[in-house]
């Protein structure tokens, strides 16, 4: 019982359970509530006697009545107390503790799955998830199955105390029902061709806004609004259909369940007449038939949004189901060489990236990953972090299968400089002390210093201290690549992965990164991914990549001496950078 | 009230919708009261007549009951088929106008306004007063009317039980107030904002991981995060807390009508004896007053989403509330394709210092002037005040004696192209996304324009060629490439005067090259304002302005301003550096 809640409702054991006796007590409230009516029929039974010519001695004084409304006014209280701390306050602990182990969860995500570039819109979707969930399980969930549990016992008891009148009731509430279903169905399927067409608008828009030089620039702003206009009325049109088909469907069941207010009152007076029936009864069933259908719309109309909750439990529990990559904690490599040994990766299967790479990235020499865009380069990189695991062959540091350590371990021994910086909203300082958590403020100003952020940072208002917005937003592409080189050098581990495009994002300061990469790659095993071929004229290795696999390999002058690619990729490029040399110097 | 007549503007060709749809929610209410009256009329046939009652007359009550029921359903119906009709125009309307008015909004508002901010609050807008005008507007009809019916019906049958039914509501109301009242608005809104805390640390705890997992830094961030979690949870936990008693009491008290009437039912019947009469006038009591609890209850909700609709629209109107650039009434033309900046001074927005100052220079037509100094130096501003991304504060821009206040927007864009480093392809055909530079272009002009922009290799290993989408199916090209299909449209234009970002995105020196080669084409016999960011590029040009902290500080050839040995001098050294830099040689020092 509790698994499939928990498997059902994406909850923890302790939330099924609270989800459980808040419903419980719902229930409890829905029946206490009746007491009201309760109360009624007991005046009802008393006080209409005389009316109905039966002789009556004696009859309940007010005290009596007063005196039992108070009590029942108390247990409803009681109750209605219980059923609000069942339901509101344990409602919240549950989704802190969803929020919690979702969090831990990313926590522990391959690197790899970071890359996507949505992230942010998919963090607040399921943190709107979490919110929605949380209202859901407070209100809607425990409410809709306590009325369909309450109502079902009134049912069973009328169908006790008159069958005949009952069923006069109740007849409507299945064929009620069937429409409801007929139109969930048709719902969902208009649904997906909503959401199609609100997307296109939406799409349109964002184009729209994304491009602006572009439309005013060739004067096209009114073509633009015409589409938008067309895309607006398709949208338009199928919201109406939508609507129609809904509304009409649901308010055909409503008016349906409203029929058997009718035939309760006249399959009552048949009755009544044949002398079958007593009036009292009769004024119960009409009292009954005048407020039973309300709470039964609501059913089904709370039904529609518990279809809805689907999708967003699904959505939170695929991403509890995302694998993880586990390791031993211990590493102890022998030394900081990086092998590649016949490596096979692919990102989708089908589309391999890779075919049977190999090579050796030496300790304290740089090692430059080469080749035409595509060629795989960046995803050699990465994989020797094991931001992905390969499908086959083995990637080795010091001698260490690195798929079988944990990731975390692992990542200590490298530092990865690449185009895309992340920064927090907090100081400068304890941006840069991201890369060591204890190090001092000195130690944090000396790489500072060295990684070239030294004269932007003191011109800001608060030196170190300054406080430099959500992911950094004040800070030009360059600042931000000499904080990340900063990190590196405090973290200063062994291995360092570098982009070269990285000392290009912001051409006025290049030789300023570039004097930053330089002080973080002294003595360590370094492996680049390089755009111009001059700046690694002077690395240890080349490793040319083209097509996902290994074509040429060896030292720069051996290379050059081969006449192959990347003799070619150098013939033309430093072409290129002496005919602009002859024309500076000329 | 205010909230709806704002509306009521954007309900073009529907004006009658909001109003149809009130007067029908209005008509089922009556109609949904009906019902139960009629219901009384039935028992009160059987009181009066006892066993001898007439079954004719109850059949008809009975049918007419249900008949209004259904009736009351109906109109309901409708009310919300209109009001939906009204609010998917409002949405669609709201859409159209945001874009309308944006889309002719001068370039700079959208520096300062991202477009996934601009999108999300047209969508938000869009969104809430679709729901409110669908969902709560005709209820709102229904809220006037329910407590005058109930205050008649109550005063009509018996003013005695209908003070009874009257302490449930009041006291009930008290209780809402206090919900609703200081404390209540101050803990919804600590909730909303905690709530918004949270979820801006969700999105910086998983943009950071990356990084922190690098840095073994998890828990420390995940500590943030984990802390506004908690927060959160101790937050709502308090405003429950809070709303425990006046909750609980609420919901018994608008369940306890019976509770008040029995005794008073009693009472009067001691008083009268008339014990038919007065149980008969208690039933019609019991039978409406959950209508009331209902109304109540609705009430409450349509507060909220009121205030919700209404600034979802103020957000709106404070977003677009920026004047468009003026258009000239006599509007001058453009007659040769020289630009001058004379005394042009620029300040941003909300900025405090100048970002151009006192800027003078001349551009004669088929001249190339380039713009160099360090990032933020203002050089980008500069570029940007000829297409009228911004007015100038002081001076003039003008293009052949114009001053570009006075051409007609149309004309100043017919003569200027401009290439920046965020422009964008459209997801549509290759082909199209190259015409669009001039929609009545030939196939033939459009592959001339390919072939000036280096663009023939792209073409060729896509699978259709230039009727290839790009952006779908997984087509997509690499900057570079993309740079290329953005100067072939500009290639495709053809404007004498050329505005341009030298591309800085760094792309692999094979596209560096073929795009030199592109941009060669492109500002062959042009006017050309460029700024530059290698100066490698800049040799050629006929002046070089050096601006610095948005003044012009060096001007002249590469050669002259070379032996001034100025800032250009240094900047130039730099750049030197930089090109001959090797990874493991550390950097020369010149």
């Amino acid at each position: 019982m509790f698994k499939v809640l928990e498997k059902r409702l994406a909850l923890s054991r302790k939330g099924a359970k609270d989800f459980l006796k808040g419903t419980f007590f719902t229930i409890l409230l829905d029946i206490a509530l009746m007491l009201p009516a309760v109360l009624f029929f007991f005046f009802l039974e008393d006080y209409l006697r005389p009316v109905l010519g039966i002789p009556a001695s004696a009859f309940n004084g007010i005290g009596y009545y007063i005196i039992l409304g108070v009590i029942f006014m108390l247990i409803m209280y009681v109750i209605a107390m219980f059923q609000y701390r069942s339901t509101y306050t344990t409602v919240y602990d549950e989704s802190a503790n969803r929020r919690i182990s979702l969090a831990e969860k990313l926590r522990i995500l391959p690197l790899a799955f970071f890359g996507e570039k949505n992230l942010s819109d998919l963090t607040s979707t399921i943190m709107t998830d979490c919110t929605d969930l949380e209202h859901t399980f407070s209100h809607a969930v425990p409410q809709l199955l306590a009325s369909v549990l309450s109502l079902a016992m009134i049912a069973i008891g009328l169908f006790f105390y008159n069958w005949q009148l009952s069923f006069a009731l109740f007849w409507v509430v299945p064929f009620a029902a069937v429409i409801i279903l007929i139109a969930k169905k048709k719902l969902d399927k208009e649904n997906i061709s909503l959401y199609l067409k609100k997307r296109d608008v939406s799409e349109h828009i964002q184009e729209g806004l994304d491009a602006v030089q572009e439309i005013k620039s060739y004067n096209q702003e009114n073509a633009y609004i015409d589409t938008l206009h067309e895309k607006v009325a398709i949208y338009e049109k199928q919201l109406v259909r939508g609507e129609l088909l809904a509304g009409g469907l649901v308010n055909s069941a409503q008016s349906l369940l409203k029929l058997g207010l009718a035939s309760v009152v006249i399959v009552g007076a048949k009755l009544l007449s044949a002398g079958t029936l007593d009036l009292f009864v009769y004024l119960i069933f009409l009292m009954i038939a005048s407020r039973v259908y309300n709470p039964i719309s609501e059913v089904f109309n709370n039904m529609a949004a518990l279809f809805f909750l689907d999708v967003r439990i699904n959505r939170v529990n695929e991403m509890e189901a995302l694998p993880i990559q586990r390791g031993s904690k211990a590493f102890n490599p022998d030394n900081y060489d990086i092998v590649f040994d016949k490596v096979d990766f692919s990102y989708e299967t089908g589309k391999q990236v890779l075919h049977n790479v190999s090579f050796t990235a030496k300790q304290g020499e740089i090692t430059a990953l080469v080749g035409p865009s595509g060629g795989g380069k960046s995803t050699s990189a990465k994989l020797s972090a094991r931001f992905w695991d390969i499908d086959s062959g083995r990637i080795l540091l010091g001698n260490q299968d690195i798929s079988k350590i944990d990731p975390e371990i692992l990542l200590k021994n490298y530092s990865i400089v690449f185009q895309d910086v992340v920064l927090f909203n907090t100081s400068v300082m304890d941006n840069i002390r991201i890369g060591k958590r204890d190090a001092s403020d000195e130690d944090v100003m000396r790489v500072a210093k060295l990684a070239q952020c030294d004269e932007f940072v003191n011109k800001m208002p608060g030196g170190y201290q300054t406080v430099i917005g959500e992911n950094g937003e004040t800070l030009s592409g360059g600042e931000r690549q000499r904080i990340s080189i900063a990190r590196a050098l405090l973290k200063d581990a062994p291995i360092v992965l570098l982009d070269e495009a990285s000392a290009s994002l912001d051409v006025e300061n290049e030789t300023k990164i570039q004097t930053g990469i330089s002080a973080l790659i002294r003595n360590k095993t370094v492996l680049i991914i390089a755009h111009r071929m001059r700046t690694v004229a002077n690395a240890d290795k080349i490793i040319v990549l083209e097509n996902g696999r290994v074509s040429e390999s060896g030292s720069p002058s051996e290379l050059e001496e081969q006449g192959g690619i990347f003799a070619k990729m150098i013939e033309r490029q430093l072409g290129k950078i002496n005919y602009e040399e002859k024309e500076v110097h000329h | 009230m205010k909230t709806l007549f704002e509306l009521q503007k954007y309900m073009t060709g529907r004006k009658a919708l909001l109003p149809s749809a009130l007067l029908l929610s209005a008509l089922s209410t009556f109609a949904g009261m009906a019902p139960y009256v009629l219901i009384w009329f039935i028992v009160r046939e059987l009181f009066a007549s006892g066993i001898s009652y007439s079954a004719a007359l109850i059949n008809t009550y009975a049918w007419w009951a249900a008949g209004l029921a259904v009736l009351s359903v109906l109109l309901y119906f409708m009310a919300l088929s209109f009001s939906h009709l009204a609010a998917f125009r409002v949405e669609a309307n709201m859409r159209k106008s945001a874009m309308e008015k944006i889309i002719r909004m001068p370039l700079g508002f959208f520096d300062n306004n991202t477009s996934g901010r601009i999108r999300k609050i047209i969508d938000d807008n869009a969104s809430i007063t679709h729901g409110f005008l669908a969902h709560q507007m005709p209820d709102l009809a229904g809220n006037f009317i329910m407590p005058i019916i109930a205050v008649l019906l109550i005063f009509i049958f018996d003013w005695r039980l209908g003070l009874a039914c009257l302490s449930p509501i009041v006291i009930s109301m008290f209780i809402m107030g206090f919900m609703m009242g200081k404390k209540g608005r101050y803990f919804m809104e600590s909730y909303m904002n905690s709530l918004e805390e949270m979820n801006t640390e969700a999105v910086e705890y998983v943009r950071g991981i990356p990084v922190v997992k690098v840095f073994q830094q998890t828990v420390f961030s995940f500590k943030n995060f984990y802390k506004s979690i908690l927060k959160y949870r101790n937050m709502v936990f308090k405003y429950t807390k809070m709303w425990e008693i006046p909750m609980s009491a609420y919901t018994v008290i608008i369940n306890s009508f019976a509770f008040f009437l029995i005794p008073v039912a009693i009472l009067l019947i001691g008083h009268s004896g008339d014990y038919a009469g007065v149980l008969l006038n208690l039933f019609l009591y019991v039978l409406i007053t959950p209508i009331f609890s209902q109304s109540i209850m609705k009430s409450m909700y349509l507060n909220q989403a009121l205030g919700q609709a209404s600034e979802a629209i103020n957000r709106m109107e404070t977003l677009i509330d920026i004047e468009p650039l003026p258009i000239p009434a006599t509007p001058k033309s453009i007659a040769a394709h020289n630009i001058s900046f004379m005394g042009v001074s620029f300040t941003y927005p909300g900025a405090d210092k100048k970002a151009v100052d006192d800027v003078n220079f001349y551009i004669p037509d088929g001249k190339t002037v380039a713009l160099v100094g360090a990032s933020g130096s203002g050089k980008t501003t500069i570029a940007r005040l000829v297409p009228r991304f911004w007015d100038v504060d002081e001076g003039v821009v003008s293009i052949g004696d114009a001053n570009v206040k006075d051409i007609h927007p149309k004309q100043l864009m017919e003569h200027v192209s401009f290439v920046f480093q965020n422009t964008k392809l459209f997801k549509t055909s290759l082909l199209d996304n190259i015409r669009y530079g001039n929609p009545s272009a030939s196939l033939k002009e459009v592959e001339k324009a390919v072939d000036m922009a280096q663009c023939r290799e792209i073409i060729e290993k896509l699978p259709d060629g230039l009727n290839t989408r790009i952006g779908v199916d997984g087509t997509y090209l690499s900057g570079g490439e993309q740079q290329r299909i953005v100067l072939a449209r500009a290639i495709l234009k053809d404007a004498p005067i050329v505005v341009l970002d030298e591309a800085t995105a760094f792309t692999d020196p094979e596209n560096e090259h073929l795009i030199q080669e592109a941009l060669k084409k492109l500002t062959k016999g042009k006017t050309v304002l460029m700024i530059a960011h290698r100066l490698s590029s800049v040799i050629h040009a006929d002046t070089i302005l050096v601006v610095n902290e948005g003044r012009i500080d060096e001007r002249g050839t590469h050669w002259e301003l070379l032996k001034k040995e100025g800032l250009y001098f240094s900047m130039w050294n730099e750049y030197k550096r930089s090109v001959q830099w090797t990874i493991g040689k550390g950097v020369q020092h010149v």
